[in-house]
């Protein structure tokens, strides 16, 4: 099969499948360990109990350990998804799966370098920033970065020394 | 509740998660659409069949099932993956964004890797992981951060 034949037999499928967006993807609960579904149970009971309501400030700080804890593993469980799944359904071999985890681990410290900048932002900054991205209609785009090379950092440097 | 309370009472139920670790964690069929859950059904119908036992034409009869099945896991992984970690880590509008910028420059860059992974020839490939298997460096303090795309090894 020719790679257009290919290409064009997928693209049928899509068709036929159409619009997932339209079921919301979601963990499956059979998988967390039996302490893991007990917290979960705790936090439903909380919620069921308010309903239709959400549980008021108060109820919310008497059990934020649940709270916490209880994203905290919805986090950890969809990174080790993420970071399991993508590698293996891409057919990758050891290198490759080494580079993802690379990569990987690199995303997250430049999110986290980023989100340090934000945070030491003053307030007015950061909302005229969050005012400038809405308006930009930035907020849901994404778009390329080129990576700074060591070389034009080095250069960098010495420009910002010069200065001085 | 005080920082410090709180942090003891999340260390206390840390300990009490911590020693049965689960078997892996999956997706909840349920959340596919139906014509997902038919074209995953098909792919572990064809992985029962030729479980280990997998030829080059198996694979290329399949195609097109076997790469629709792949990408659908794919997107419901990423969509999962940007839905909740963002709530997870309590983030706001802004950070949220920064969040999905940085996940999609990651895919990006990884994808880049890939494509100069696939010039290197299999020697160097073998060459590159006996290192890495023989010399781990830690650097714990990212003292030598620098470009690795996978183009080193480029020749």
């Amino acid at each position: 099969m020719k790679p257009w034949q290919l290409n064009r037999k997928v693209g049928n499928l899509t068709r036929e499948l159409g619009d997932s967006a339209e079921s919301e993807t979601r963990i499956d609960i059979n998988c967390l360990t039996e302490p893991e579904r007990k917290l979960f149970d705790r936090v439903q009971e909380i919620v069921d109990k308010y309903a239709p309501a959400s549980p008021p400030q108060d109820a919310i700080e008497k059990n934020a350990d649940l709270w916490y804890k209880g994203l905290e593993i919805f986090g950890r469980r969809a990174t080790e998804l993420f970071v399991e799944v993508i590698p293996a359904s891409k057919c990758c071999d050891e290198l490759e799966a080494w580079y993802f985890k690379l990569y990987f681990y690199n995303f997250w410290l430049d999110w986290l370098e980023s989100v340090e900048q934000v945070r030491k932002m003053p307030k007015e900054q950061r909302e005229a920033l969050l005012c400038e991205r809405r308006e930009m209609g930035m907020l849901d785009r994404v778009f390329r970065l080129r990576r700074s090379q060591a070389e034009t950092i080095k250069k960098q440097k010495i420009a910002e020394g010069k200065a001085k | 509740m005080k920082p410090s309370q709180l942090t003891k009472r999340i260390n206390d139920l840390s300990e009490k998660l911590k020693p049965m670790p689960s078997e892996g964690i999956q997706i909840d069929f349920n959340s596919f659409t139906e014509p997902e859950q038919l074209v995953l059904l098909k792919n572990f119908e064809l992985d029962d069949k030729y479980r280990s036992r997998w030829t080059r034409e198996a694979i290329l009869e399949n195609k097109e099932i076997i790469l629709k099945g792949n990408h659908i896991v794919i997107s419901r992984i990423i969509e999962l993956f940007l839905f909740v970690m963002p709530r997870a880590l309590m983030l706001d509008e802004i950070e949220a964004s920064f969040f999905k910028l940085n996940v999609n420059l990651f895919l990006q860059r990884w994808m880049e890797c890939q494509k100069n992974l696939e010039k290197w020839s299999k020697t160097d490939r073998e060459d590159f992981l006996r290192d890495m298997k023989d010399n781990p460096k830690t650097d714990k303090k990212r003292k030598h951060e620098s470009e690795n795309d996978g183009e080193e090894n480029n020749n």
